[in-house]
């Protein structure tokens, strides 16, 4: 088979023959495999490689964009002329364009994004990792009285992308996960609850066994929960809520959302938007991190990008385009599907580690609610305001006392990000955006 | 061959023609009884084939410009085994015989008990016709699409001077779907899809709100003659103004009273979660055994049925070869059933309701919800915002999320009115609804006349597979919910 890099600037240079301005070529290449287990047995199992290829063009200030499975010679010629057609309907920006020349280019240090053990792991240790998690669960305490099942989930990805401007670059990675999920039950009421693992490396992931424990101690958390009536008090926010607070940032932060005013940042660029302990960084270049990458999905050279610096609004996250519209160089932060435009988007998106242990938090808290989940929906980007569903525990003098369900948290998100008191020093990387503990005072909880 | 025109295979509109697999897949019915066969070579009890041919498009419209025009092809195949309850999957978008046979290995590796399974002679399966699109969208011209869009902004910024950024979206799909088993069953379908999305910002002193509105369904540019564009533009502008001049949301419990139409997503996410019966068959829901309760106060009758023709939620076929019906979930408050796929109506020893859906090809089928719906009541929607003295009226919702074991949800409200002395008055904003799902429907104590399909924007997501649905309500009065607004009281 052609080397898929050629393939690819072979494709964006026939494009520019046939009257495109420029052109880019992006194809992802992986293997997949997940499987489910439950109650000990093998319930699924989905393994599968496939390909996809994109092509971008660009002509005369407009952009189109077509996508296929098929690589063979025909079906790329198909898509060549009709990606020219197709570009006939879109208007003139003179914004469109590839990244500046100078911003084209792949990250020269090794961030060890593949595992070679990966492929050495055979199907039936990949089950006894599924089944150990769920087992350890089940096994934890008599009121675990029943399993939605452990996963195991690995993927080896290989992108290549080449573009009419000469860069022509290719990257892979691997990446893996394992987790369960359990179902507690006392009074007759039943919660569930589970806890997954993921990197980059196999060694990196927690063992089977924590995050068994791991997941039956959340559920069982929930046991006995009930509402609160409605309050203003101090909350401490686990590392996966103040990852969800975190996230309406990053959106907020797109160069996009800025430039279509859809956000609560926009002319807020160097003002005091959070307290000053408070640094955001979004770091594509971290070392094996989940969202590292060499180049983004224009072929921009990876880098750091602070967000946030001691509670300073200094960046937003930016690709080729809107960063033209907003008179700032591209931040790296373009991500795209095969098929689809590049977006801006988020790499390794973290607010820095303070020093507190957790445990120190709750105890200089005092009393106030432990916000360990947040429902998704309810927050209004164009003003910041937010009203989420979310389920937590209630503590007095730094130690749980009851689960709390059926509340929402509410504020604004910057007086939130202002009133963020304490953190902690527990960062973990299991997700792209991530958080350690963190406590925020007067939020509204909303109950009966 | 352009993009622009029809594919030479051409798309079969009415009642397919019995060769979309010979056409598109290039492929007979031997060759695909062969793949059967190979993929119960290793024994199992089952297995089907399910080919996908995928053509899609997007138009976006930002800053008055068509700012991007993209269109995808997708095309592959998904071969499952099933071993008893056990579930072997792999799927293959090179449709040469070597990689698709390499697949129905991979998929069949899950039986190992050597069982031979005899496949059956393919025969072509009759399925409804609730889409008949004309044209589909895809194949349309694309200056009738462009069309649709410039419309939009124009009478989005026509309708006030308050708004400052207009974006809208319009995409469309077809999808061209062949399947056969191991049991004979030989179908194909057609699946058309259309959603236009139009977002505004409108902008008074400081103070800005983003309004949104949106529909579609399985229709081709046909739709619009239904709902035009003008009119989903000025109904984004009008609720950008409205959550301008909106309040605060008052937060702690009171009565709601539900709007008919989209508040069937409170239905979809508080009860149609829960019924799925692949959560029920192993007791993850708080649902489960509870077949013959009362789960809802006696003025409720749940459905779910792909049926409606043009509904985004519906389907000619389910995507395992089974006709969907009209599903009574829940009559006059008393639990019926469950939403099956093939899998859970097996193990539970049960009829199929034909709910056995999956995203694509790439996907296995799982117990999916069509259109659901709350079936009208007697009362007259006016008599029942009177019958409040203080609560709240939710028209609009921009999303839901359930937890299936305690059914607890949450929603967030986009359009809502306060309701003093039994009259809709103030708009408020920044609202969500939370409870429990079986505590809320047992405290519904009043169901309109006016039952409204909400129009076709939902999109409902299970283990990282999207399917579009459709949901439904009348208007429907709550005895109590708690309101979650960012006002403490």
């Amino acid at each position: 088979m052609l080397d898929r890099r050629d393939f690819a600037a072979d494709i964006a240079a026939r494009a520019v023959q046939m009257g495109a301005d420029s052109a880019e070529v992006y194809i992802v290449d992986s293997q997949a495999l997940s499987m489910e287990v439950r109650l000990g047995k093998v319930e699924t199992i989905q393994n599968a490689g496939s390909t996809g290829l994109g092509l971008r063009v660009l002509k005369g200030g407009a952009s189109a964009l077509t996508s296929t499975r098929d690589l063979g010679l025909s079906s790329v010629e198909g898509l060549l002329s009709d990606t020219l057609e197709l570009v006939k309907v879109t208007d003139t920006d003179g914004d469109i364009g590839l990244p500046a020349k100078k911003d084209l280019g792949s990250l020269e240090a090794d961030l060890d994004l593949c595992d070679p053990a990966l492929a050495e792991l055979s199907l039936e240790a990949r089950k006894d990792l599924a089944r150990e998690a769920e087992a350890a669960g089940l096994e934890a305490d008599p009121r675990i009285t029943n399993s939605s099942g452990a996963f195991w989930r690995d993927r080896h990805t290989r992108i290549t992308l080449a573009n009419s401007a000469g860069f022509v670059g290719s990257y892979e990675g691997t990446s893996a996960a394992l987790g369960t999920s359990l179902i507690a039950e006392s009074d007759n009421v039943k919660q569930t609850d589970g806890w997954y693992t993921a990197a980059r490396h196999i060694s990196k992931l927690e063992a089977p066994t924590a995050v068994g424990k791991r997941a039956a101690q959340r559920a069982l958390q929930k046991l006995g929960a009930r509402s609160v009536s409605p309050r203003t008090t101090t909350a401490v926010f686990h590392p996966d809520t103040a990852a969800d607070l975190l996230k309406i940032l990053a959106g907020a932060a797109s160069a996009a959302s800025i430039h279509r005013k859809t956000s609560f940042l926009v002319d807020r660029l160097n003002t005091d938007i959070a307290a000053p302990s408070v640094t955001v960084v979004d770091d594509a270049t971290l070392f094996q991190g989940l969202r590292s990458r060499p180049f983004d999905g224009e072929g921009v050279r990876s880098r750091r990008t602070p967000l946030i610096d001691g509670g300073r609004l200094t960046g937003y996250l930016a690709d080729a385009y809107y960063g033209r519209k907003l008179g700032l160089t591209s931040t790296a932060s373009a991500q795209r599907p095969f098929c689809g435009p590049p977006e801006v988007g988020h790499s390794n998106l973290m607010l820095l580690p303070g020093t507190h242990s957790p445990d120190e938090i709750f105890k200089a808290v005092g009393t106030g609610l432990y916000v360990t989940r947040l429902y998704w929906v309810g927050i209004n980007p164009v003003t910041g305001d937010l009203s989420r569903g979310a389920e937590g525990v209630w503590f007095e003098d730094g130690e749980l006392t009851h689960a709390v369900q059926e509340i929402t948290v509410a504020g604004n998100i910057l007086d939130m990000f202002k009133n963020i008191s304490m953190i902690g020093n527990d960062l973990n990387f299991r997700s792209a955006i991530t958080s350690p503990t963190i406590a925020i005072t007067d939020v509204v909880v909303g109950g009966r | 061959m352009g993009a622009l025109q029809r594919p030479p295979f051409g798309v079969e509109t009415g009642p397919p023609s019995p060769n979309l697999a010979e056409r598109i897949f290039s492929l007979d019915q031997t060759l695909l009884r062969r793949l059967i066969e190979v993929a119960l070579s290793a024994g199992g009890t089952y297995a089907d084939l399910f080919f996908e041919h995928r053509v899609a498009s997007h138009l976006y419209l930002e800053d008055d410009l068509i700012k991007n025009a993209s269109r995808n092809v997708d095309r592959g195949v998904g071969i499952r085994v099933l071993c008893g309850d056990q579930v072997g999957f792999a799927y293959s978008d090179d449709l040469t015989w070597e990689a698709m046979a390499r697949a129905a290995r991979t998929a069949g590796a899950i039986a190992s008990d050597g069982r031979k399974v005899t496949v059956a002679d393919l025969g072509h399966k009759g399925i409804l016709n609730l889409y008949p699109v004309v044209e589909p969208a895809v194949f349309a011209e694309l200056s009738q699409k462009v069309d649709v869009l410039q419309r939009a902004n124009a009478a989005a910024r026509d309708h006030s001077t308050l708004v400052h950024r207009v974006t809208a979206h319009l995409r469309d799909e077809v999808r061209q779907l062949v399947f056969a088993n191991s049991e004979g069953v030989m179908w194909q379908d057609i699946q058309p899809l259309l959603r236009f999305d139009i977002s505004a910002l409108a902008q008074r002193g400081t103070d800005r709100e983003n309004g949104y509105a949106g529909g579609g369904g399985r229709y081709g540019l046909e739709y619009f003659d239904i709902r035009s564009p003008e009119d989903l533009a000025r109904d984004a502008v009008d609720l950008a103004l409205l959550n301008l001049d909106a309040r605060e949301a008052p937060a702690g419990e009171m009565p709601v009273v539900l709007g008919a139409g989209d508040s069937g997503i409170l239905l979809h996410e508080a009860v149609g979660h829960g019924l799925e019966a692949d959560f029920n068959r192993k007791g993850l829901s708080n649902y489960s055994g509870r077949v013959g309760h009362r789960v809802a106060s006696e003025l409720c009758t749940v459905v779910d049925a792909g049926l409606a023709p043009g509904s985004r939620g519906s389907i000619n076929v389910d995507d395992e070869g089974n006709i969907p019906d009209e599903t009574h979930l829940i009559q006059d408050g008393i639990l019926q059933g469950y939403l099956h796929d093939r899998l859970s109506a097996e193990i539970m020893g049960v009829g199929l309701t034909g709910n056995g859906r999956r995203d694509s090809y790439s996907s296995i089928p799982l117990p999916r919800m069509t259109n659901t719906y709350l079936l009208p009541g007697q009362d007259d929607p006016d008599d029942i915002v009177k019958s409040v003295k203080f609560g709240l009226y939710a028209k609009r919702f921009g999303g839901g999320q359930v937890d299936i074991t305690k059914g607890d949800y949450v929603f967030s409200i986009t359009e809502g009115y306060l309701i003093e002395d039994g009259r809709i008055t103030a708009p408020v904003r920044n609202l969500t609804l939370i409870g429990n799902g079986p505590e809320s429907m047992n405290h519904i104590t009043m169901v309109g006349n006016d039952l409204r399909h909400s129009d076709g924007i939902w999109t409902c997501g299970k283990h990282g597979q999207m399917v579009p649905v459709g949901v439904g309500m009348p208007t429907v009065k709550v005895r109590q919910m708690t309101v979650g607004g960012t006002k403490a009281s």
